[in-house]
C-alpha cells in the first residue's frame, strides 16, 4: 500500500454568484511511496498550489479523494482536521512563516506545544534535529536576527519535529539566494535519505532535480512524470529542462 | 453633491477605516455632548435662579474645565492610534507621487469631516440630553423644574470653538509627525515590531519607590486641610509610578513567566505570553492609561456618591432641629439670652406655630492646642505659633445642670470632675489638663446629641472637645483678660413649609438683629434652607461625578477597544500561520483568555489598590463636607469597585470577541 494516494482529484472554483466556474484541477491521480522525494512542477496557473492546498487539507476537493496511510481525508471530521494536519503533515513555506514574536527555538516548539507535548520533552526532541540542521547555536535568536537560509532551516526543523509522515514544501527555495538554496536542497536530500517522505511544489528546475521523481502538472492533470533512478543531479536537471521545453512548446 | 478630489480621498479614508473611526467619532461626540451639557448648566439661567444653584454652578464650571483638559489630552492620545494605522496609506500616497503638502490637504479634509460629524452629533445629543440632565440634576437637588426646552447658543458656540481648537492641535501634530518621516518609515510604521525589550529593573524599582512614597503620603495624612494639596501631589506621583510599574513590571512579569517552562510551554499561554513580550512597552503604556482612567472613575464615583447618599445624614448632623439660634456674647450676664428666648417663644405663640423639642445650652469655649492626648495648651499666642493646624481644637464647657435637664439624667459632679465628648478627634484619657486646671474624666459621653447641638461646632473643620463640668472655670491670660467665649445655643422643631419657614425666620431675624450690640454675634439657621444647600450642592457633586465617571469610562473603553483592534490587525497574519501549523480555533480562544488573566486584570486590580490607599485621604476630605459615615463610604467604594470591575470585564469580553473575529476569520 502506498503512503499517500491521490485519486481522481477535481477542484472547481465558482465565482460568488455561481455564474462562472474555473476548473483548477481536472483529474489528478498519483501515489507516493514511503521514503520518496517528489517534486511537482508546473507553470503558474497549472493548479499546483491548489493541489498542495488540498494535500495539506487546507482546502477541500470538489471530487476525488486523498488517502494517507489508509485513512481517507474525507472521513476526517472538520473539527479534527487541524489535529490531523498537525500530527501527520509537516509544512515548509516559501516565506518561511516564522513568527517574529518567538525565538527560533520557540517557533520550532510551536506545533509540539499546540499538540500539548510535555515541556520536559521539548528540548529532547529538538536537540538531534537542530544538530542535523546546523542551527543549534541560533536557537535563542529571533527571526529578524538571522538570514533567510537560517530561517528556512528553522522552518524545516519546525516541520520535522512532529515526526510527520510526509513533509509538504511550497517553493521552499523561492525566497532564498542560490547558496542558501543549495544548502537547503542538500538538507532535503539528507533527510530524505534518512527515510523522510517529502513532497515539494516548485518552479525551480534545480530544486526539482534533487527529487527522486518529478511530476508535471498542466491544465489540471498530471501530464508527465520522470523518475530519477540512477541519474546524477545534473542529468536529472537536463532531463527536466528538456521536458519543460517540450511542455512549453505545446507538448503534443 | 460632487466633492473635490481631496475631500473625496479623505472621505474614503474615513469610510475604509470605519472600524477605527466610528468609535473615535463617537467618543469625540460624547465628550462634546458632555461639555455642552456642563457648559449649559453652568452658565444657564435655570441654576442661577434656584436656591443653592450658585454653588452648584461653581462646581459644574470646575467640571467643564476638567472635561476640557481631559478631552484635549485624550483625543490627541487616541488620534495617534488612528494615525499609526493610517501611515501605511500615507506612505503609499507619498511613493505614488503626492508630496507632504497634498497629504496635508487630505488630512485637513479628514479633520474637517470628523469635526463636523462629531460636533453635529455631539451638540445635537447635548441639546437633547440637556433637558433630561437638567431634570435629573434638579431632582437630585430636590428642586422643581418646568419642562420647557431651551438651547443655549452661547454654549453651542463655546463647544464648537473648543473642539475646533482641539482638532486643530491634533491636525498640526499629525502633520509634524508625517513631515518628519520618510515614505519607507510610513509604509512600515504599522508593522514595526519592538525589539525584544530588556527588563528594566531600575525603572521598576523607581516605580515601586514612588508608589510607596505616594501611598505613605496618602495614608499618613492627619489633617484634612493640608490633605487637599497633598492629594494632588499623591495623584501626580501615583500616575508616574503607574506608568513606570506597568511598563517595566509587565516586562518583568512576562520574562519571569517565560522562564517558567511548564507555564510558558503550555498551549494556553505560549502564544499570548510571546505576544505580550513582543509589544511590551506599548502594552505597558496602554495598560497604565487604562489603570489611571479606572482609578479616576473609582475615586470620582465613590466619593461623590458617598457625598450624595450621605448628604441627608450630614444635614441632620449639622441641623439637629428645624430652627436654630446661635448667639455669641461677652461676659457672664445672661439677661439678653432670656430676652431673646422669650421673644422667640412669644412670637411663636402669637403666630400659632406648633413647636416641640426645645433644647438649649450655653457653651463656654476657648481655642486650644491639643499638644498630647491629655494636655491642652490654652495660651492663644502659643497656639497661633504652632505651624500645624491639626493640633488646634475647641474646648467647649457645658454646665452639668443644662446637661441633666437636656438628657433627663441626674448626675452630680465634683469640681474637678467632668464628662467629655470628642467631636472629630480622639477621645480623652483619664484626665485632661488645660493651663493650670485639671479634670478627672469620669465618663465619655456616648450619644453625640446629648451635648452637641449642631451649628458651628459641626460645620467647622476644627475639632471640638465638650466638657460637662460642675462649675464654669474662669480662664484668663497673662494680662488677666477673660479668655472664654460664651455662646447660647437654642433650637427647636417646628412644622412649617419652605416658604413659611423662610418668612418666619426672616421676620424674627429682623427684630433680633436690631437688639444685639456690636461685638456680639447672632445667627439663625433653618433646616429647610440648609437642605437646599446641602442636598443641592452634594447632588450637583454626584451629578458631575457621574458625568465625569461616564466620560472617563468611555475613554477607558475606547483605549481597550483600540488596543484590541490594533493588536488584532497586527496578529492576523501570525494567527494565520499558527493555524497552518496546527492551532485550532478553540486554542485561539484559550490563548485570548489567558492573555486576559495574565495581564488585563492588572489595570483594574492596580486601580482598586490605588483606591484602597486613597481611602484614608478621601475619608478626610469627605470630613470637610461633613460626611462622617465610614460605613457608607466603605459600601459606596465597594459597590463602585464591583460595578467597575463588571463593566471592565464585560467590555474586555466584547472587545476580545472583536479581536477573535479579526484573527480567526
Amino acid at each position: 500500500m502506498s503512503l499517500l494516494e491521490v485519486n481522481g482529484l477535481k477542484k472547481v472554483y465558482k465565482t460568488r454568484f455561481g455564474h462562472n466556474s474555473v476548473e483548477a484541477l481536472k483529474d489528478v491521480n498519483f501515489s507516493v511511496e514511503q521514503g520518496e522525494y517528489i517534486a511537482i512542477m508546473g507553470e503558474s496557473g497549472s493548479g499546483k498550489t491548489t493541489l498542495l492546498n488540498i494535500l495539506a487539507a487546507l482546502d477541500k476537493p470538489t471530487e476525488g479523494n486523498i488517502i494517507l496511510e489508509g485513512k481517507s481525508f474525507s472521513q476526517i471530521k472538520s473539527s479534527q482536521m487541524v489535529e490531523f494536519r498537525r500530527d501527520h503533515l509537516g509544512f515548509v513555506f516559501q516565506e518561511f512563516n516564522l513568527l517574529d514574536t518567538f525565538s527560533l527555538e520557540d517557533n520550532i516548539y510551536l506545533p509540539l506545544v499546540l499538540a500539548g507535548e510535555s515541556p520536559k520533552n521539548l528540548k529532547k526532541r529538538l536537540d538531534p534535529i537542530a544538530k542535523r540542521l546546523g542551527i543549534s547555536s541560533l536557537l535563542k535568536k529571533y527571526p529578524y536576527e538571522v538570514s533567510g537560509g537560517q530561517k528556512q532551516r528553522a522552518a524545516v526543523a519546525r516541520a520535522l519535529i512532529t515526526n510527520p509522515e510526509i513533509i509538504l514544501a511550497d517553493e521552499p527555495t523561492g525566497a532564498l539566494d542560490s547558496k542558501s538554496s543549495d544548502e537547503l536542497l542538500n538538507l532535503f536530500s539528507e533527510i530524505n535519505q534518512l527515510g523522510q517522505t517529502i513532497l515539494m511544489v516548485t518552479h525551480s528546475t534545480k530544486a526539482a532535480s534533487h527529487a527522486s521523481r518529478v511530476l508535471f502538472i498542466k491544465d489540471g492533470v498530471v501530464f508527465h512524470q520522470i523518475y530519477k533512478g540512477n541519474m546524477t543531479n545534473e542529468q536529472m536537471y537536463q532531463k527536466i529542462s528538456d521536458t519543460l521545453t517540450l511542455l512549453a512548446q505545446g507538448g503534443e | 453633491m460632487k466633492l473635490g478630489f481631496y475631500p473625496r480621498l479623505a472621505k474614503e479614508g474615513i469610510r475604509k477605516n470605519k472600524q477605527l473611526y466610528i468609535p473615535y467619532l463617537l467618543t469625540c461626540a460624547c465628550m462634546s455632548a458632555v461639555f455642552y451639557i456642563l457648559n449649559y448648566l453652568a452658565t444657564g439661567d435655570l441654576l442661577s435662579h434656584t436656591h443653592g444653584g450658585e454653588s452648584a454652578q461653581t462646581v459644574l464650571a470646575l467640571g467643564f474645565v476638567v472635561i476640557l483638559i481631559f478631552s484635549g489630552i485624550f483625543l490627541i492620545y487616541t488620534n495617534s492610534f488612528l494615525i499609526r494605522r493610517r501611515k501605511k496609506e500615507f506612505g503609499l500616497y507619498n511613493i505614488l507621487g503626492m508630496n507632504k503638502k497634498n497629504i496635508g490637504r487630505i488630512l485637513f479634509w479628514e479633520t474637517i469631516i470628523s469635526l463636523v460629524i462629531s460636533l453635529t452629533g455631539g451638540i445635537l445629543a447635548g441639546i437633547l440630553l440637556s433637558k433630561g440632565s437638567e431634570l435629573l440634576l434638579m431632582n437630585m437637588m430636590e428642586n422643581e423644574v418646568g419642562f420647557h426646552m431651551s438651547i443655549s447658543w452661547g454654549s453651542v458656540l463655546t463647544t464648537i470653538v473648543v473642539y475646533t481648537f482641539i482638532h486643530g492641535i491634533i491636525f498640526l501634530k499629525t502633520m509634524v509627525s508625517i513631515t518628519f518621516s520618510n515614505p519607507i518609515e510610513l509604509v512600515r510604521a504599522d508593522t514595526f515590531g519592538e525589539k525584544n525589550p530588556k527588563a528594566n529593573w531600575l525603572l521598576g524599582i523607581a516605580g515601586v519607590v514612588i508608589l510607596g512614597f505616594a501611598y505613605i503620603i496618602a495614608i499618613t495624612i492627619r489633617d484634612p486641610i493640608s490633605a487637599l494639596f497633598l492629594f494632588f501631589v499623591a495623584v501626580v506621583l501615583v500616575i508616574i509610578a503607574t506608568y513606570l510599574l506597568m511598563i517595566s513590571g509587565s516586562v518583568l512579569m512576562c520574562k519571569l513567566l517565560q522562564k517558567n517552562k511548564n507555564y510558558y510551554y503550555n498551549k494556553k499561554h505560549f502564544v499570548s505570553i510571546s505576544q505580550l513580550v513582543y509589544r511590551m512597552k506599548r502594552n505597558g503604556a496602554g495598560l497604565a492609561s487604562i489603570c489611571i482612567l479606572m482609578t479616576m472613575v473609582l475615586v470620582t464615583i465613590s466619593t461623590t456618591s458617598c457625598m450624595y447618599f450621605g448628604s441627608r445624614a450630614a444635614m441632620e448632623h449639622r441641623y439637629p432641629r428645624d430652627y436654630m439660634v446661635q448667639y455669641d456674647f461677652q461676659g457672664t450676664d445672661t439677661t439678653k439670652v432670656d430676652e431673646l428666648r422669650s421673644y422667640i417663644m412669644d412670637t411663636l405663640k402669637e403666630k400659632n406655630v406648633e413647636y416641640s423639642d426645645v433644647v438649649e445650652e450655653i457653651t463656654t469655649s476657648l481655642p486650644g492646642a491639643r499638644l498630647s492626648k491629655d494636655y491642652i495648651e490654652i495660651d492663644y499666642n502659643a497656639v497661633n505659633g504652632y505651624s500645624s493646624l491639626d493640633k488646634l481644637c475647641y474646648i467647649r464647657f457645658v454646665s452639668i445642670d443644662e446637661y441633666n435637664q437636656h438628657t433627663g439624667k441626674n448626675i452630680t459632679l465634683k469640681d474637678d470632675e467632668c464628662l467629655s465628648y470628642s467631636l472629630r478627634t480622639d477621645d480623652l484619657g483619664k484626665t485632661i489638663t488645660m493651663g493650670n486646671k485639671e479634670y478627672k474624666v469620669i465618663e465619655i459621653i456616648e450619644q453625640e446629641e446629648d451635648v452637641v447641638l449642631g451649628g458651628d461646632a459641626v460645620s467647622d473643620i476644627v475639632p471640638s472637645i465638650y466638657l460637662v463640668v460642675n462649675q464654669m472655670p474662669s480662664i484668663t491670660n497673662d494680662k488677666g483678660e477673660d479668655m472664654l467665649e460664651r455662646c447660647w445655643h437654642f433650637c427647636l422643631n417646628w412644622k412649617l413649609d419652605k416658604e413659611a419657614d423662610a418668612l418666619l425666620d426672616q421676620e424674627m431675624n429682623d427684630y433680633m438683629f436690631n437688639n444685639i450690640v456690636p461685638g456680639e454675634r447672632l445667627f439663625t439657621d433653618t433646616k429647610e434652607q440648609g437642605r437646599s444647600d446641602y442636598i443641592g450642592l452634594y447632588g450637583t457633586f454626584f451629578y458631575l461625578g457621574s458625568l465625569l465617571s461616564f466620560v472617563f469610562l468611555i475613554s477607558a473603553v475606547l483605549i481597550i477597544y483600540y488596543k484590541q483592534i490594533c493588536e488584532g490587525y497586527e496578529d492576523e497574519a501570525r494567527f494565520n500561520i499558527m493555524q497552518k501549523v496546527g492551532m485550532k480555533k478553540e486554542d485561539i480562544k484559550k490563548s485570548i483568555n489567558s492573555q486576559m488573566l495574565t495581564i488585563f486584570i492588572f489595570p483594574i486590580a492596580l486601580a482598586v489598590v490605588h483606591l484602597v490607599f486613597a481611602f484614608p485621604m478621601i475619608q478626610k476630605i469627605l470630613l470637610l463636607f461633613g460626611i462622617l459615615d465610614l460605613k457608607l463610604l466603605i459600601s459606596m467604594t465597594a459597590i463602585s469597585c464591583l460595578i467597575c470591575t463588571i463593566i471592565y470585564v464585560v467590555v474586555y469580553k466584547i472587545t476580545s470577541n472583536t479581536y477573535y473575529k479579526i484573527v480567526s476569520h
